[in-house]
């Protein structure tokens, strides 16, 4: 059995898988589960109580969010139904029916608007180190010094990736990613709960936006799919009979399908431990691995639940979602198309408020001066038909809408940058197999560049406007806080310096769009590298993130981390056709060869002395000059070096080790590098010395 | 500036290293300074790229990361000399191939760390590669001496420094 | 071995005359693989305590780079004499006679006969001093055909104060006068013809009689020579003395980065009784390179 996606990621709890290759098309995999569609899940309380009762988690949302992420995989079931890996269809396809599909589990919208900050601010570096330092000294507890590495050393940095490229929690006004399509509302049914329950869940949901306090503009709840999910008991057949005729009132009164979760009264002889979710908000990673706890399910149940989720997104979330990509298609891009396509000229000419025709005020303005575009504005509406097409796999339809919608957006920067990001994104997703060079260079990386200045841009509009603000206000305390969150973040280690004090007023202004900004690069910089012709485009994944390290305020340890995947970069970086070279060499063809060789041989004979005599010790030596150049592996080294030296500065010794391991073998050679006063004789003392004081340690 | 100068041979082995203390005995920050073999070292990948093509110099633009620094000033068709190859924290490093492929190689550095002031004088550079590269000649010529092996005669050694002298400080 | 001594000295043009006899009575079949780098051996009554003092010690590989300053004072003029001399193409006498030559090339014959037990291992040890001058001859032509007239100007400067004379020892050099530098050969064929061309004249007074790419096997090549020069005076016999030749010629494209082997064939011709034909078989991975490259 292979390593799963969803096993990688957790690789630290299953250590047994660590001598597998890292899977494949993760970088892919883990994009479209960063973009996956969310779920709200929003339940009653006598819900959560009873679900508290059987499985001592706190509510529904708690339990279902174990089950996003891969559904097609089921990971956790013991029945592997990869079906997958049976009748894949070429990636580029239209609408990836058998493609491994994502979704994610969040909690009700109110309460993701209710932890929203008003920074619009993707992470923040700080407490991504803190995320990370957690992270990292849970693996140091898992591992010892000779575990194997490699694969631990990726699954690290991706969980880094993950952690920096996705969040449940942030609702962006810029892009519709993390916005709910689906809202599942749910009642127990065993423990009583009618038609009326679900009717005033049902009330509470379409209301949200005049109830809750600042709702974002951004959001439209006649966009979001209401379902209705009924908990009751397998056993009981009254219950059961219950649901179906409350399925056909809520169909017949609401217009809303549901769904039958038989959720209680399973036998708990087969339990089966649950793996963390994946994607999930710092937030919740960080508590998550403060508490390192297992759940366990029974495995039936795990079963059910899957069967469900599969239900939800293929036979209800799955076409909403197409149907309204068709509508907006028909209604907004289409006519879009036909007249104003590529005639910059004409659409001078029209005034800009009709183009956002159907809305008399398409921009509100936010309390900062920020404009944002509301969410039945035609601009908005486009890109959520960019973002869902995305989702769902079709790039091409993503890319044409995202590459439309780009020229409308010029004056609009912080609009503009996510719609070009995602725009060269959708190229480097959906036409892996066929992105050649001139593409990169005349389309990709231009994108990319132009989304990047976008975000500068940002930055710097934000920071003047800050500065402003602060010569308004006439005080220093936000730039002292700036140096605070600084310093640090230089010094943060531990989880128990986390800096508590530190709200929302110290983060840097520009931040937010910084953020971004290096979302955008690690997002390109890893796709690049999930291409196949690795020479070409692992140039431009190194140009990514060494800008990250050189412009980003990134804690230490993310550094680190990156300049050990920079390592990878590197030592990925072979030209194809000496990874065929060498592969030919390896067969023992080329008889023709063979013989001639053992012709010159023997025209070398002329007498009856042997050839074993001809001593050739003087001369050059050589090894495979047909590829030399064409490889960069000893640049892999010093990058691996360096961040070997980085980890002993963090004091991450094992992770040092590691990295020294590999080191030790590129440089077996070169008698050099072991010179005294050089780096690898002062690691190489630096980590015995902490190795032997660790292994003491765990002596005693 | 401080230089780190090396030749290299053909198993990726030094076989003459110097530290040029220019100007005052000025060095390099200790942290680098355990690290310059191994970033020349590194340089070793570029170097055989650029080993091969036929114009290394203006063919580099579009092959390496760091290519779009390296100064244009030399539109001959050389192969010897190959101007600013890499570079590292800012500190470009450049080399010069010799007809048999012995790779001379060295790090320019301000020592201050400010990296952006690190600028390379190319011909003045290049003159000192061509000088080295008659110096190693010479070495050559000695009967004694087997291709590839240390080179560990003192007067060599301190023409070397000599040459650093005149075309390295400014 | 003694002989190979002088027999680079001649062949390459680079008479080390200030030499001292002491070198010939080394026992140089031993580990001891450059004395001559070493000070102690050079001048021997040089006090040894000078040698720790800063920037006279020269590169030590077990150390590493050292930052020392340039110290003139206190080189050796011996062992700097090596640097003194100008590697400009007029600067010596380009011949030497054909009668010492000979002479030269008998002695090592006769000494790799004595010492070997079998025809192989006497043109193995032939090959084996002629590969030494390979890289020698590779880098010193490439050098001095960069060498133009207008830059000359360094060898008359030279001429006018003599050899590490007062001109200081960086007067002398050519390097600084060179505008561009020859090209390094990439191709096959570009380092082929530079064997046939100034290799062949510089050893032999002309060039090679022909280059022959091979029409069976792609990876052979051929150099001709009507009348070769150093065996001239050796009758024929199943000893191939011009596994000298050959060593020279796998020693430069070696050095090029061309690994090859070559291998000298006796092939009579009407008028040319002592042609010989010396085959060059490059290496599978050089033909694959510029099937990559070019």
């Amino acid at each position: 059995m292979s390593l799963s996606y969803e096993k990688y990621m957790n690789l630290v709890y299953n250590l047994n898988y660590i001598n597998e290759p890292v899977p494949k098309e993760i970088a892919r995999k883990i994009v479209s589960n960063a973009v996956s569609p969310v779920v709200t899940v929003t339940s009653t309380n006598t819900l959560d109580g009873h679900i508290y009762e059987c499985y001592k988690l706190d509510s529904l949302y708690m339990l279902l969010r174990y089950f996003g992420d891969c559904i097609t995989d089921r990971d956790q079931s013991e029945e592997h139904i990869r079906r997958s890996e049976t009748g894949r269809v070429r990636s580029n396809s239209v609408f990836l029916r058998d493609s491994p599909q994502f979704i994610r589990f969040t909690r009700p919208l109110p309460d993701l608007i209710g932890t929203r900050n008003e920074n619009d601010l993707l992470f923040d570096y700080h407490s991504l180190e803190v995320f990370l330092a957690n992270y990292l000294d849970m693996v140091d507890a898992h591992t010892t010094w000779e575990t194997p590495h490699s694969l631990l050393q990726h699954s690290t940095y991706h969980k880094f990736f993950t952690a920096a490229i996705s969040s449940n929690s942030y609702l962006s006004p810029y892009e519709s990613f993390n916005h709910p399509v689906v809202s599942l509302l749910a009642i127990d049914v065993a423990r009583g709960e009618n038609y009326d329950d679900a009717r005033d869940l049902l009330i509470h949901f379409k209301n949200l936006h005049n109830s809750t306090p600042n709702f974002p503009t951004s959001i439209n709840i006649n966009d979001i799919l209401p379902v209705f999910l009924l908990c009751y008991d397998e056993n009981s057949r009254s219950q059961f009979e219950l649901c179906q005729a409350l399925v056909k009132t809520l169909k017949k009164q609401l217009f809303v399908e549901s769904i039958l979760l038989p959720l209680w009264k399973y036998p708990t002889d087969i339990m089966k431990s649950l793996h963390q979710p994946i994607m999930s908000s710092l937030d919740e990673n960080m508590l998550l691995l403060v508490q390192d706890n297992v759940f366990q399910l029974p495995l039936e149940l795990i079963n059910n639940i899957y069967d469900r989720v599969d239900i939800l997104t293929n036979e209800l979330m799955v076409p909403f979602m197409k149907r309204k990509i068709s509508f907006w298609d028909e209604t907004i891009l289409q006519p879009r198309k036909s007249i104003f396509q590529n005639s910059k000229l004409f659409r001078r000419l029209m005034p800009r408020n009709n183009m956002s025709s159907g809305n008399n005020r398409p921009v509100t303005v936010n309390r900062d001066g920020v404009s944002y575009f509301s969410a039945t504005s035609n601009e908005f509406l486009l890109r959520k038909l960019a973002d869902w097409s995305f989702m769902l796999g079709d790039f091409k339809v993503a890319y044409g809408t995202y590459d439309l919608l780009s020229r409308d957006l010029e004056n609009h920067f912080e609009y503009l940058a996510s719609c070009l990001e995602w725009c060269a994104l959708s190229v480097l997703m959906g036409a892996q197999s066929i992105v050649t060079v001139k593409m990169i260079k005349n389309d990709i990386d231009p994108l990319i560049n132009r989304a990047l200045k976008s975000y500068e841009f940002c930055a710097l509009k934000a920071k003047d406007k800050k500065k402003t603000k602060e010569l308004a206000n006439a005080n220093g305390v936000t730039k002292k806080a700036t140096q605070e969150t600084y310093s640090k973040q230089q010094k943060t280690l531990s989880p128990q310096s986390e800096p508590e004090s530190e709200g929302p007023t110290a983060i840097v202004a520009g931040q937010p769009a910084q953020s971004y900004e290096t979302r955008c690069m690690l997002l390109a910089a890893e796709l690049f590298l999930s291409l196949s012709d690795t020479w070409t485009a692992t140039p431009y994944a190194i140009k990514y993130l060494e800008t990250i390290l050189d412009e980003c305020a990134l804690g230490s340890l993310s550094k680190v981390l990156i300049w050990e995947r920079l390592a990878y970069c590197y030592a990925l970086r072979v030209d194809p056709r000496v990874s065929s070279l060498k592969a030919r060499e390896i067969l023992p063809t080329n008889p023709s060869l063979q013989s001639n060789v053992a012709e010159v041989q023997h025209v070398d004979e002329k007498s009856d002395s042997s050839t074993e005599e001809w001593d050739s010790s003087y001369k050059i030596k050589y090894d495979n000059i047909a590829a030399q150049g064409l490889s960069r592996r000893r640049k892999s080294a010093l990058f691996e070096l360096i961040a070997a030296r980085k980890w002993s500065t963090c004091r991450q010794w094992k992770r040092a080790s590691w990295c020294f391991q590999d080191i030790d073998q590129s440089f077996e050679d070169s008698t050099f590098a072991f010179r005294e006063g050089l780096i690898i004789q002062r690691l190489q003392n630096l980590i015995e010395i902490h190795e032997g004081q660790s292994l003491q340690g765990d002596a005693k | 500036m401080p230089c780190y100068f090396a030749i290299i041979g053909y198993q990726d082995n030094p076989i003459y290293e110097a530290e040029f203390p220019f100007p005052q005995l000025q060095s390099f920050p200790p942290e680098l300074k355990e690290l310059n073999p191994f970033i020349l070292h590194a340089s070793l990948d570029i170097i055989d790229d650029l080993q091969w093509q036929v114009n290394p110099i203006t063919g580099m633009s579009n092959t390496s990361s760091g290519g779009f620094l390296r100064s244009r000033h030399n539109n001959s068709n050389e192969n010897c000399y190959l101007g600013k190859i890499d570079h590292f924290y800012g500190f470009p490093i450049t080399s010069y191939l010799s007809y048999g492929n012995i790779r001379f190689i060295m790090i320019h550095s301000n020592g201050t760390g400010n990296v952006n002031s690190t600028q390379i004088d190319d011909n003045q550079v290049k003159l000192f590669y061509q000088e080295v590269h008659e110096m190693y000649i010479k070495a050559l010529m000695n009967p004694f001496y087997k291709v590839n092996d240390p080179i560990t005669s003192p007067v060599f050694d301190s023409r070397v420094r000599m040459l650093a002298n005149k075309y390295l400080t400014k | 071995m003694v002989m190979l001594v002088f027999a680079i000295v001649n062949l390459t043009n680079f008479s080390v005359f200030t030499m001292p006899l002491v070198i010939l009575e080394l026992d140089l079949t031993g580990n001891e693989r450059y004395p001559l780098m070493s000070r102690k051996i050079i001048s021997p009554s040089t006090s040894v305590g000078q040698t720790s003092v800063a920037g006279t010690t020269g590169y030590d590989y077990t150390i590493g780079a050292q930052k020392t300053l340039p110290n003139r004072q206190q080189e050796d003029p011996l062992a700097a004499a090596l640097y003194n001399h100008s590697l400009h193409p007029h600067a010596r006498r380009p011949q030497v006679s054909i009668s010492a030559y000979a002479f030269l090339f008998q002695e090592m014959v006769s000494l790799a006969v004595n010492t070997s037990k079998s025809v192989t291992e006497i043109e193995n040890k032939l090959h084996r001093q002629g590969y030494a001058l390979g890289p020698r001859l590779l880098e010193l032509l490439n050098f001095r055909s960069s060498v133009t007239a207008t830059s000359s100007r360094a060898l008359f400067g030279k001429s006018a104060t003599g050899p590490g004379g007062l001109g200081g020892p960086l007067e002398d050099s050519l390097a600084s006068s060179i505008t561009a530098m020859r090209r390094r050969d990439l191709r096959v064929l570009e380092i082929l013809q530079f064997v046939h061309g100034p290799v062949w004249t510089y050893m032999f007074g002309r060039q090679g009689d022909d280059l022959v790419k091979s029409s069976e096997r792609e990876n052979e090549y051929m150099v001709v020579d009507n009348l070769p020069l150093l065996t001239q005076f050796i009758g024929h016999g199943n000893v191939q003395c011009d596994a000298f030749v050959c060593g020279i010629v796998e020693g430069i494209l070696d050095g090029a980065s061309f690994p090859c082997k070559v291998t000298a064939h006796a092939m009579p011709e009407d008028q040319h009784d002592r042609r010989v034909v010396y085959l060059i078989k490059f290496d599978h991975e050089v033909l694959q390179r510029e099937a990559l490259r070019f």
